[in-house]
């Protein structure tokens, strides 16, 4: 059933004079009965049957046909029944009484049953209307982001309403922006070439809805307060929109207007959430950093005005080392800004590892090298599986992985440590593992040790800012693998680096 | 006295570097821009370059271009660490050896006397190479570990070879397999991999944690020999 009305085609005359055949053969058919019946009944009792007509006619007829209908039932009962018959003229008093009543009835009955049954038809129609607005609305509150919304909506335009329509947002500066419509391709030839830009800049400046007078339609989208677009809705000339049709597309507007609302406030919630957490994060970055460049910037200065203050030839012990402390202060600083400088690359997502296929072994020994860092008497055993394995990454990156693994296993182990490397293959992966004998970390701490700045409670009291690891966890994801930890059995931390083999061809 | 052309636009760097430098027997001329540097190479004829990438009014790769169009000069490119590529490319472009910021001077002078050395050669030749326990005779082609011969086939001797004659100084993949295999084998890194892990085992006493033949990762390979 169509939500609206069609539009009268041409002229007023096809909607008025609906239904005249089936009047015509009523009354044809009443009059051919009143012939059949007048011997037995009289020439009264026609006149009911011509009520019934003229009653039942609404059903099908327009109103006027109905009251032409009334108008010519009279005559013809006139006419053909009362005596004298075939004249116009009355001859009793009773009779002339009698055609009054008639005419009166039959005009106010047809009158009365087509006013009922229009506004019969017209609640059925709001019913259907009431129904479709339901179900939009139930819709629209479901379906989430604003470009699903806009569709959504466009969709029930056209399919419920053949309606063809478009939404244009505001930009970021408050003002429409008229050049494309939220949905459309940029280069799309604009499909509604009947927009004017002029109406709907109208339209969203007085915040009220604006027609063109052939039914299009401009509705400013939002409260009074913030418009946040406009719909432009083209009813192509086809169909009649007006009165309750046009009040059916305003609440259709409200209702866009405010599923676009709540779509843009959560787009907007998002990003001040993102905002606020990067935030949070620089700031933390900011006291951690400056931290832990105080920390070495201390021993340099100390140790390098200690040294300005003895003379060259006393006590050459302390000499080396003041100067060692200030090249271990150094070592520290350029590592921070390294892992600063890689965390940086990895938030700006601008790594592209390089894959190639590479030595485990020489890539944890250029780690190893590279680390230049004190073992102490701590050592490091290579599986035999990883002794000749291969594996697909980039070298580079790789090895900064393995010698933040390192770094990690020499500050976090007691002396004497031992680090265990092993490498299986396992479903298209190369899994790295490495195993130390150490203390391990807290089963609660094991979710978190990828976290950028978390710093275990073993930690805290040592140097570094919670960067290595997450690093690592940066690059590798990277390559397309994953990384994690978990402890090994009788305590001591366990790594596994999870690194995709190419694919053979 | 070698004169060195210090190109690096910051002061405090060429100030050290001045220091350490004319302590050990170099002299030392600054420039802190490629207009400058270009100027006073022109001027100088130095013996060595020290090459920043840094700097404000040029690329590096052009720079060591105009360089190497007027001689050979060594050059060491100095630059900040993460950048592999360009580093590979400057290699291969002429350069003798990078060292990454920031650097100890003692390694930047072990550096420097490797490039200088391979500039005026001196023969590796008529006695043995020995670092630790190896020893290696270029004109036999013969090694040995800890006293006993290792046998190394013609490509792994080829290789090792340039290795030994470059010792010191970087060499880039590109290097090795252009002049092993040819120019068409350049880019491919899985051969030369493949053979450089082969000679790990005949001369590392700890194949996998070589302390000779360093990998440079992205970029080359390095024999650790002081000669």
């Amino acid at each position: 059933m169509p939500l609206w009305r069609r539009r009268p085609g041409k002229g007023v005359k096809r909607g008025l004079a609906t239904g005249i055949p089936f009047a015509l053969s009523a009354l044809g058919a009443v009059t051919a009965l009143g012939f059949l019946a007048q011997p037995a009944l009289g020439y009264r009792s026609i006149s009911i049957l011509y009520l019934w007509a003229i009653i039942s006619l609404p059903f099908v007829s327009s109103r006027a046909v109905v009251i032409a209908s009334a108008l010519i039932s009279a005559l013809l009962w006139n006419f053909l029944f009362i005596p004298p018959r075939l004249t116009f003229s009355i001859a009793s008093l009773e009779d002339i009484l009698m055609f009054l009543a008639f005419f009166l009835a039959a005009f106010v009955g047809g009158f009365l049953t087509s006013r009922l049954k229009e506004k019969e038809s017209a609640l059925s129609l709001r019913e259907r209307r009431m129904a479709f607005l339901y179900g939009f609305t139930k819709a629209i509150a479901r379906v989430r982001g604003v470009e699903a919304v806009v569709g959504l909506a466009q969709n029930y335009l056209m399919e419920h309403l053949r309606l063809s329509s478009a939404i244009f947002l505001c930009d970021g500066e408050g003002r429409l922006d008229t050049s494309l419509a939220v949905g459309e391709a940029p280069d799309f030839e604009p499909r509604h070439s009947a927009f004017e830009e002029g109406l709907a800049l109208r339209c969203f400046q007085a915040k009220e809805s604006v027609a063109d007078g052939n039914d299009r339609f401009y509705y400013p989208l939002g409260s009074q307060e913030t418009v946040v677009g406009l719909l432009f809705v083209d009813g192509k000339g086809a169909l009649s929109i007006r009165g309750e049709s046009r009040e059916l597309l305003a609440t259709l507007a409200d209702n866009i207007a405010l599923a676009l609302e709540r779509e843009l406030l959560a787009a907007e919630n998002e990003r001040n959430k993102m905002a606020g957490e990067s935030a949070r994060l620089s700031k933390i970055l900011l006291n951690h950093v400056s931290h832990e460049l105080r920390t070495p910037l201390t021993t340099i200065k100390g140790a390098v005005s200690g040294l300005l203050d003895i003379g060259s030839d006393e006590d050459p012990q302390l000499r080396s080392a003041l100067l060692n402390e200030t090249l271990i202060a150094a070592n520290r600083l350029n590592a921070l800004v390294e892992d600063l400088l890689a965390m940086s690359r990895l938030e700006a997502g601008r790594l592209q590892p390089r894959i190639e296929t590479a030595y485990l072994s020489e890539l944890l020994g250029a780690a190893q090298l590279a680390l230049g860092m004190d073992l102490s008497d701590r050592t490091i055993k290579l599986g035999d599986m990883a002794k000749e394995y291969e594996i697909e990454a980039d070298p580079s990156l790789i090895v900064q992985v393995f010698r933040n693994v390192l770094r990690n296993f020499a500050a976090y182990t007691p002396d004497r440590s031992a680090l265990l490397i092993d490498v299986e293959t396992k479903s298209g992966f190369s899994s790295i593992s490495f195993s130390d004998n150490g203390p391990g970390v807290r089963a609660r701490e094991l979710p978190l040790l990828f976290d950028t700045f978390f710093r275990g409670e073993a930690g805290a009291a040592k140097q570094g800012c919670g960067l290595g690891l997450s690093i690592c966890k940066g690059i590798v994801e990277a390559h397309g693998g994953s990384i994690e930890a978990g402890n090994v059995e009788g305590g001591g931390l366990l790594l596994v680096l999870h690194l995709p083999r190419k694919v053979e061809l | 006295m070698t004169p060195v052309l210090v190109i690096d636009d910051d002061l405090q760097i060429r100030k050290l570097l001045r220091l350490y430098l004319e302590k050990n027997g170099f002299t030392v001329f600054e420039a802190d821009s490629c207009a400058e540097g270009l100027r006073q190479f022109t001027g100088l004829k130095p013996g060595l370059v020290l090459l920043d990438l840094g700097l404000p009014d040029g690329d590096g790769r052009e720079m060591l271009k105009a360089i190497r169009d007027r001689g050979d000069t060594p050059v060491i490119v100095v630059s900040v660490r993460d950048a592999e590529a360009d580093i590979m490319d400057l290699l291969d472009a002429g350069a003798d050896d990078y060292i990454i910021k920031p650097f100890g001077v003692g390694e930047l002078v072990s550096r420097m006397n490797v490039a200088l050395r391979h500039h005026t050669p001196k023969a590796v030749w008529g006695h043995p190479v020995q670092v630790g326990m190896l020893e290696i005779h270029m004109d036999s082609r013969e090694v040995f570990r800890a006293g006993i011969e290792e046998r190394l086939t013609p490509t792994e001797w080829s290789i090792l070879e340039i290795l030994v004659r470059n010792a010191g100084k970087i060499i880039t993949r590109n290097q090795i397999l252009r002049e092993v295999w040819g120019p068409s084998m350049a880019q491919e890194y899985n051969n030369l991999r493949v053979y450089i892990n082969q000679i790990r085992k005949k001369i590392e006493e700890e194949p996998s944690v070589p302390k000779v033949l360093i990998t440079e990762p992205g970029v080359g390979y390095r024999l650790k020999l002081e000669l």
